[in-house]
């Protein structure tokens, strides 16, 4: 039956088979092998029950509410702010950029998203300011994975639901390590800009114009805020905080910024459609395959390779690392979160991990390879807008995903960067 | 044969938008009635028990419709390493095996999907609206219809000139996804 399962999973992969269809199909594989027809019941079963986690509802709308404050113009709101804040240091615009991904992963929770709103804006500009194409396509790419980490984020409720952790904790663990990425990100554009000769000193704009942007910025701002205070307030619970966030966008779209039509309206819930069922199918099909999991005792299976490698905690979560960062190059971080969770975690517990700092250990590193070379999505959306090959910025983002793995080091090592907030809260 | 295939796609292009005009419509329903559960638990202080039986009817028919028709377009996401660097033959070669594979999960989500749904259908309803749940369970072999009818159309040529199939598509609907 392993057999089955690794003989068909492997292959099927590689050829390029929906990672979805290849969960389901080795799943069918091995009833079939069972030989009782009763058991194929058991798929359709499965994939509906996926459905009914009312956590999972606050996917289609957290990618509602980002598409919204997407279209109502706030990019530009948000980036004369982190130019206004940062824009005076050396190499500016690329630490604007990297502010500016900082703020909008407070509102959409997607690197992609990231990257095309603000790639699509601060990459024609760097260039214009004699910055080398690659550079400023590596600073969008490297720094839109901020988007997932800090919340909302899409990863982390995927997590939450699949690993049965709070959502509330894992958010405010986050916040932390998205400050502490982008932060690594600015010292490392630093010495690239100076070495390089990028972007020079331009003088900080003043006070009055910092408060100007401010106040301009403060609504996109205050979403996250929103979402947060709700949660911990006790207002809403995380579904119902994904709504709010809905219609807060649509209050500022219309009213505050004016810049959402009414005929915005079906390309946003377009878009919603699209980016939820490809990841709740997937969920739906991964729930089919999670019977076998449980059949063949996989978790046990995993937990005698990694014991027979090492009994230390610290071994452990390095390998862990190095698993996550791998497989974040090659497959997509849902699949890893839907597959890799439920096999790895049960072991971090184990070694006494808390299960809020190991979600976020799994989703700062599958996040991180979503920028990483050869395959990582934010890379070919990096591409797409700044028609820089992927061999060029595949080399170009190397530095730049070094300071996120020194990020993701710290983060794996010193609890204290996942845990202060949970535990301020009372979540851990 | 090529007007066969060609007529076949024109046919998916109409299907592909009513049903996504369907799901847009689930969507801003579903945002709808979770924002009405919101505004009354707020104002009122109790939370209408029935929001989650219809959020949940909708949010399936949602993704299972969504899941189909994005398979057309190559929206279910796998490793592009090997599509990626061999010719348009192979790559030909390749998306019929992706829907021939596809077809066998469509087999299962809806012949065992009809079996299931009329299974739960029989005796069981949602606990405040007394909706059968044959309609929650049927979403799954629709969806899986949809999702073999639109991998089929990934896989076939479309050799329709783009201003042939942009006609197509304007004699649809007329919604502008």
């Amino acid at each position: 039956m392993i057999g089955i399962i690794f003989g068909s999973f492997v292959p099927m992969l590689l050829l390029g088979v929906p990672i979805a269809f290849v969960l389901v199909l080795m799943t069918i594989f091995v009833y079939v092998d069972m030989g009782d027809p009763r058991l194929f019941l058991q798929i359709p079963q499965r994939m509906f029950t996926s459905t009914e986690n009312l956590l999972l509802l606050a996917v289609p709308f957290f990618i509602m509410a980002g598409e919204i404050m997407n279209r109502a113009g706030i990019t530009d709101k948000l980036m004369n702010l982190a130019g206004a804040m940062v824009g005076w240091i050396r190499g500016g615009l690329a630490h604007t950029n990297i502010v500016a991904s900082m703020f909008f992963a407070g509102i959409t929770g997607s690197a992609v998203s990231d990257t095309v709103a603000v790639g699509g804006i601060m990459i024609p500009a760097m260039k214009e300011n004699g910055y080398s194409e690659e550079y400023s396509a590596a600073v969008t790419a490297s720094s839109s994975v901020i988007g997932p980490i800090i919340p909302p984020s899409i990863p982390m409720l995927v997590y939450a639901s699949v690993m049965n952790v709070s959502i509330a904790g894992l958010f405010l663990g986050g916040l932390l390590p998205g400050v502490l990425v982008a932060l690594a990100l600015m010292a490392t554009a630093y010495l690239i800009a100076v070495r390089q000769g990028f972007g020079e000193r331009t003088p900080f704009v003043g006070f009055a114009r910092l408060f100007l942007a401010l106040i301009h910025g403060l609504p996109a701002l205050a979403l996250p805020a929103l979402i947060m205070g709700g949660i911990l307030g006790g207002f809403f619970s995380p579904t119902q905080a994904s709504a709010v966030a809905v219609m807060y966008g649509l209050l500022m779209g219309f009213i505050f910024y004016r810049n959402l039509k009414l005929s915005d309206i079906v390309p946003i819930l377009s878009h919603t459609v699209k980016a939820t069922a490809m990841i709740m199918f997937l969920m739906a099909c991964a729930k089919s395959f999670s019977w076998l999991v449980s059949y063949y005792n996989l978790v046990e299976h995993v937990t005698l390779v990694f014991v027979s490698l090492t009994e230390n905690k610290y071994v452990f979560l390095l390998l862990v690392n190095i698993l996550f960062l791998i497989i974040g190059m090659f497959l997509d971080m849902g699949f890893a979160i839907i597959v890799l969770g439920p096999l790895l975690a049960p072991i971090a517990y184990q070694y006494g991990v808390d299960p809020i700092h190991f979600g976020l250990i799994t989703c700062v590193n599958l996040t991180i390879g979503l920028a990483s070379p050869p395959f990582g999505l934010v890379l070919f959306a990096a591409c797409g807008i700044s028609n820089v090959s992927l061999a060029r910025l595949s080399w170009a983002i190397l530095p730049f995903i070094a300071a996120e793995i020194v990020v993701l080091l710290l983060i794996t090592y010193v609890p204290f960067f996942t845990m202060y907030f949970p535990r301020l809260f009372g979540y851990a | 044969m090529q007007r066969l295939i060609n007529g076949y796609q024109s046919v998916l292009d109409l299907l592909e938008k009513v049903c996504m005009g369907v799901a847009v419509i689930l969507a801003g329903l579903l945002f709808l009635n979770t924002a009405n559960g919101i505004v009354v638990d707020q104002v009122v202080g109790n939370s209408l028990v029935w929001i989650e039986e219809v959020n949940n009817l909708i949010f399936a028919w949602m993704i299972f419709i969504g899941a189909g028709v994005i398979a057309r377009q190559g929206g279910h996401i796998g490793v592009q390493l090997v599509y990626d660097i061999v010719g348009p033959r192979l790559q030909a070669a390749l998306r019929i095996l992706y829907a021939v594979l596809a077809l066998v999960i469509v087999w299962v989500m809806v012949f065992y999907g009809i079996k299931m749904a009329n299974f739960v259908g029989r005796s069981q309803t949602s606990l405040y609206l007394d909706i059968s749940l044959f309609y929650y369970y049927l979403s799954v072999p629709v969806g899986g219809a949809l999702l073999g009818l639109f991998s089929i159309g990934a896989a076939l040529p479309d050799t329709r000139t783009p201003a042939e199939a942009a006609h197509d598509s304007a004699q649809t609907l007329g919604v502008d996804l």
